[in-house]
């Protein structure tokens, strides 16, 4: 009778599976601390951020740094439900209401760069001969109007995305709804490929931007506004201690908060792409030639006011 | 890239084929049970199959809000690890597997279990019969199931991190990929994955019919 022998065959083959359901389980386990890191996606999509985290492994051994790159929003939400150590931002306006919860706090400033509009070749809104962001917005509304420009926004919350709206409201006009008026919905990256096939004017950080213009993925998008002495354009990226991270995961998150903002500073300084540009200014030298870098925060973080 | 795609691809088989294990732990008695039932089925089954196209994301952020330190299953400690991809892709695959091995097992059930009680076997007996008679159907099932857990990429995403080196899998790569703007890479990972899911399900069902015929 077959039906006998397949009886203990079955029961063979169900302890073995039990047993590689079990192996499968352990998998991936290990003693060293894992520090869980909310990110900003524009800072991790450039390789910074791995870097950074590879020379902090060498110096601190037993500690394993995890990048969550999932955006300035998300990354702050993660931290609230506890399910972040660290989280690194640029959404001071966001920011602020969470510090002010409770929620984060230890803030290190650790890097600066700055938001351009980058647009057509053709340029006919004429953005290149903008004084400041807010008359580029204003013109680039004008020729929307007209039908001559179009604009594609991020649309999803994001650091970048709020300060555009934010420069938005500073200009009094309205954007949202027009017709010349896109969200993609997507990161920066995918936004600035976007905008590059349409033609589009684009609100972006300058680092993403040169990213994907030294491996020349946008032809269609030229860099027409970049004005460093702009506060509204000012892009800060700072870590933050989420409060509610407790023990050796929380030591070793302020080990690496305190490499950021010091041995990190020279690695970030450092950092450049193809064509030897950097694409983040460490904030130690930010303050060294501009002064105050909380000051310049603080502004910007009483600026938001979700409207 | 700070590891390599055959890191990322091997952590991909491993995660998704642990987790169509463990799900069919639960999956093929569920099915086996359904089989000798006439009226459960005609309930249950038209709800499972709804289930099989659910969004994954939407499972990953309900999975995720469990796994969360502030969610109910906090105290495990499982977000962001390898084990809480596994878990959420057995339970994402639970509802394909069932529905499959139901429809392979009933008709087996009719067959060959029918006629099994009528020479007397036991209930058992009956199960084991019917099992073994099916298996090339039900080896199909738990590779159609482990196809849909290595292509998904909502759980893999909101309760595995995307954490480089730990719990990034194929479809997190292409998705970061795609962020990127790195389409030519995205697509290139994406033939990967194609390629590797179909070979195992090809060697898989290869075995399988060896296996089925030496045995009867």
């Amino acid at each position: 009778m077959p039906f006998i022998f397949s009886g203990k065959r079955f029961i063979v083959m169900l302890g073995a599976f039990i047993f590689l359901v079990f192996l499968a389980l352990q998998y991936g386990n290990s003693s060293v601390t894992r520090i869980r890191v909310a990110t900003a996606t524009t800072l991790y999509d450039t390789g910074l951020l791995e870097l950074l985290s590879s020379e902090f492994e060498k110096k601190e051994q037993g500690y394993a740094i995890d990048f969550l790159p999932i955006g300035t929003g998300e990354a702050l939400k993660r931290a609230e439900m506890s399910d972040a150590c660290i989280v690194i931002t640029h959404d001071p306006a966001l920011e602020y209401r969470y510090l002010s919860k409770g929620i984060i706090g230890e803030q290190k400033i650790i890097a600066v760069n700055h938001f351009i509009v980058a647009g057509p070749a053709s340029d006919p809104a004429n953005v290149s001969s903008s004084t400041s962001i807010i008359e580029a917005f204003k013109k680039i509304f004008e020729a929307g109007e007209r039908g001559e420009a179009v604009f594609v926004s991020r649309g999803d919350n994001s650091g970048t995305h709020n300060r555009e709206k934010l420069i938005w409201r500073k200009t009094l006009l309205s954007p949202s709804g027009r017709s010349w008026y896109l969200e993609s919905g997507s990161g920066m990256a995918n936004t600035l490929l976007l905008a590059s096939e349409k033609k589009a004017y684009v609100f972006s950080d300058i680092g993403t931007f040169l990213f994907l213009k030294s491996k020349n993925r946008i032809p269609g998008l030229e860099l027409l506004y970049y004005n460093t002495s702009d506060p509204l354009t000012l892009n800060i990226y700072s870590a933050y201690l989420v409060s509610s991270c407790k023990g050796g995961e929380a030591a070793g998150a302020l080990l690496f908060l305190s490499f950021l903002e010091s041995e990190g500073q020279v690695f970030i300084g450092d950092f450049t792409i193809m064509g030897g540009t950097r694409l983040f200014i460490p904030a130690r030298e930010y303050e060294a030639q501009h002064g105050d870098i909380f000051l310049a925060w603080k502004e910007l973080s009483m600026m938001g006011g979700e409207g | 890239m700070s590891e390599t795609v055959i890191e990322i691809a091997a952590r991909s088989v491993l995660i998704s084929g642990a987790a169509t294990l463990l799900a069919s732990t639960w999956s093929l008695p569920a099915a086996i049970v359904l089989a000798e039932r006439r009226t459960l089925p005609r309930i249950v089954l038209p709800v499972l199959e709804s289930m099989v196209g659910m969004p994954t994301v939407l499972v990953g952020l309900l999975l995720y809000l469990t796994f969360s330190s502030s969610g109910p299953l906090g105290f495990l400690g499982l977000l962001y690890t390898p084990q809480a991809i596994i878990i959420g892709q057995s339970i994402l695959v639970t509802p394909l597997m069932i529905s499959v091995s139901y429809r392979v097992l009933s008709a087996a059930s009719r067959t060959y279990g029918e006629l099994a009680e009528t020479l007397g076997a036991t209930l058992w007996e009956r199960r084991v019969l019917v099992f073994y008679q099916s298996a090339a159907g039900l080896v199909g099932a738990v590779v159609m199931s482990f196809s849909r857990a290595v292509g998904e990429l909502g759980v893999a995403l909101m309760v595995g991190g995307n954490i480089s080196g730990y719990t990034r899998v194929m479809t997190t790569a292409i998705a970061l990929e795609v962020s990127k703007g790195n389409y030519e890479i995205a697509v290139s990972l994406g033939l990967i994955l194609l390629a590797i899911s179909s070979s195992i399900s090809v060697i898989i069902r290869l075995l399988g019919i060896t296996r089925v015929e030496n045995g009867t």
